[in-house]
């Protein structure tokens, strides 16, 4: 069964200001829905309100009243002593809405005088004993933005190595053209950094009809029924789509996204969408908030090795999302190499 | 999914011969304007990269729990939609979205709440109080740009 009163709630009953016009005659005091309200003349409220010590404030709206210039002074009485203040009008009205922004109350009530302002009390009540307890200096939220040296490095490493290995990219392609039918790169998209969503370059190391394929060898996942998929001793793969993948030589174009800015050299691993969008929730989405790379801690760590889990691999990409800088890049970059040689077919 | 399309943003409008001021951020729910949406999420990296994917096509106020939200709300601003997390510390999305359902100033404005476990209160929840839309996580955030998008376009239209 559903519970209204399921949070726990503040002091209870409200012991409500009630706020009203010089012109309203109404009882001074009246019981309803577990509040006990006590009605005070806009002139007397300030002064009252240290003495009665209410639970909150509700103020009575009436279009027209001069009144209204005594609002700003109850509601900075209000928000001193830290009470809920709600200004309240018997009938929907656009100006007492008005009146409520202007003068910041903490809400706006119509109506009838239901459950729902008590609860409202509580929260309002709730959130103010937050703001006594809580002044942390708030963070904008920001996506991850790259460094102008990073990027110029980038730029500069991806620029000469395509114009080094270009005679040999130029074989390859050449290669890939004449052992199958297909063209030479295989475009996937995939999210880097911020999820950002772009068009990740390789050279094609497989069958051209190597996707619809992938369903059905679903079994053979080698990591089970993770978010990562990588099979052993893939049969979609050709033998010389073998042989660039055991020599990372199918990564390469990866070196055109760095040009472009999709990714950069050291930074965590574009992910497929069907793996990147497993990863937006809390505690992971922030190994989003990282450059994307085309080698990375997860890389380095434990390249080629068939036991890293999922979690693993998230951590160490979550681990990078909070240390990485221009020197911590570096030292990956070289660590990179060996971890390149000493790489298995996986 | 639940869905609600009796949202009316204008409404106030009509029943008075004169407009209500509009507030900056309201200026924006004219057309042409981008709609501005606020995030309440208090993991703070999913909710940077929320307002970094969103910014490019919404005007983005993003917080990080209930209490700032209500204080931009109360501030005068008035978003086109409130995208908020269900479970956060303190006030949860439960009684924020409660509050803002029973709130002369803010009960139609439409909410997208986004939730991390499927949660059997959540669902009735979201009934009682017409939650537009719910979105578990983890999303695809093209999926969630679309029922942002589908959930404006409704309000607008009514």
């Amino acid at each position: 069964m559903y519970n209204h009163n399921q949070q726990n709630s503040p002091q209870h009953p409200h012991n409500v200001m009630w706020v009203v016009g010089h012109e309203v005659h109404i009882k001074s005091e009246f019981h309803l829905k577990g509040m006990d309200f006590t009605c005070i003349d806009i002139a007397a409220a300030p002064k009252a309100l240290e003495k009665m010590e209410p639970t909150a404030i509700t103020v009575l709206y009436r279009s027209g009243l001069e009144e209204h210039a005594k609002f700003g002074e109850i509601k900075d009485k209000a928000d001193n002593l830290a009470l809920p203040i709600v200004l309240y009008s018997v009938e929907e009205d656009a100006e007492a809405r008005e009146v409520a922004t202007t003068y910041q109350f903490d809400d706006y009530h119509f109506g009838k005088l239901s459950d729902n302002l008590e609860r409202k009390f509580d929260m309002i009540q709730k959130m103010k004993e937050y703001k006594d307890t809580e002044e942390e200096p708030v963070e904008e939220p920001a996506g991850v933005k790259i460094p102008p040296a990073k990027r110029m490095f980038d730029i500069l490493v991806a620029a000469s190595a395509l114009i080094v290995l270009s005679p040999l990219l130029l074989l390859i392609a050449l290669i890939i053209k004449l052992e199958s039918r297909g063209p030479i790169f295989y475009v996937s998209r995939r999210a880097g950094h911020n999820y950002n969503v772009f068009p990740f370059i390789k050279f094609r190391s497989m069958y051209q009809d190597a996707d619809a394929r992938l369903q059905q060898l679903s079994t053979h996942n080698q990591y089970g029924d993770g978010i990562f998929i990588k099979i052993k001793n893939d049969p979609r793969v050709t033998p010389f789509g073998r042989f660039l993948r055991k020599t990372s030589l199918d990564e390469v174009p990866q070196l055109i996204n760095v040009l472009k800015g999709d990714m950069s050299i050291v930074g965590n691993r574009p992910l497929p969408l069907y793996e990147a969008e497993q990863l937006t929730q809390d505690e992971v989405a922030k190994r989003f908030l990282a450059p994307a790379g085309v080698t990375g801690l997860w890389q380095v760590t434990k390249r080629g090795k068939d036991d890293m889990s999922d979690e693993e691999r998230i951590n160490l990409d979550i681990e990078y999302a909070r240390k990485h800088s221009m020197i911590y890049d570096m030292r990956l970059l070289i660590n990179t190499i060996p971890a390149m040689l000493q790489k298995e077919a996986v | 999914m639940v869905y609600k399309s009796a949202l009316a943003l204008n409404r106030h409008h009509q029943k008075n011969d004169k407009p209500i001021p509009l507030n900056p951020t309201k200026i924006t729910t004219m057309e042409g304007a981008k709609n501005t949406i606020l995030i309440v999420e208090d993991d703070t990296a999913l909710c940077a990269l929320l307002t970094t994917y969103l910014e490019p096509v919404y005007q983005v106020h993003a917080v990080h729990n209930s209490m700032d939200a209500w204080d931009w709300l109360s501030a005068g601003n008035f978003p086109n939609l409130i995208l908020t997390d269900f479970k956060m510390p303190f006030v949860n999305g439960m009684e924020l979205t409660e509050n803002l359902r029973t709130s002369g100033l803010f009960r139609d404005i439409p909410i997208v709440v986004l939730t991390g476990s499927s949660d059997p209160d959540l669902e009735e929840h979201a009934q009682i109080w017409n939650i537009e839309r719910i979105v578990a996580k983890p999303f695809n955030p093209e999926e969630l740009l679309e029922t942002i998008d589908q959930t404006l376009n409704q309000a607008n239209h009514v």
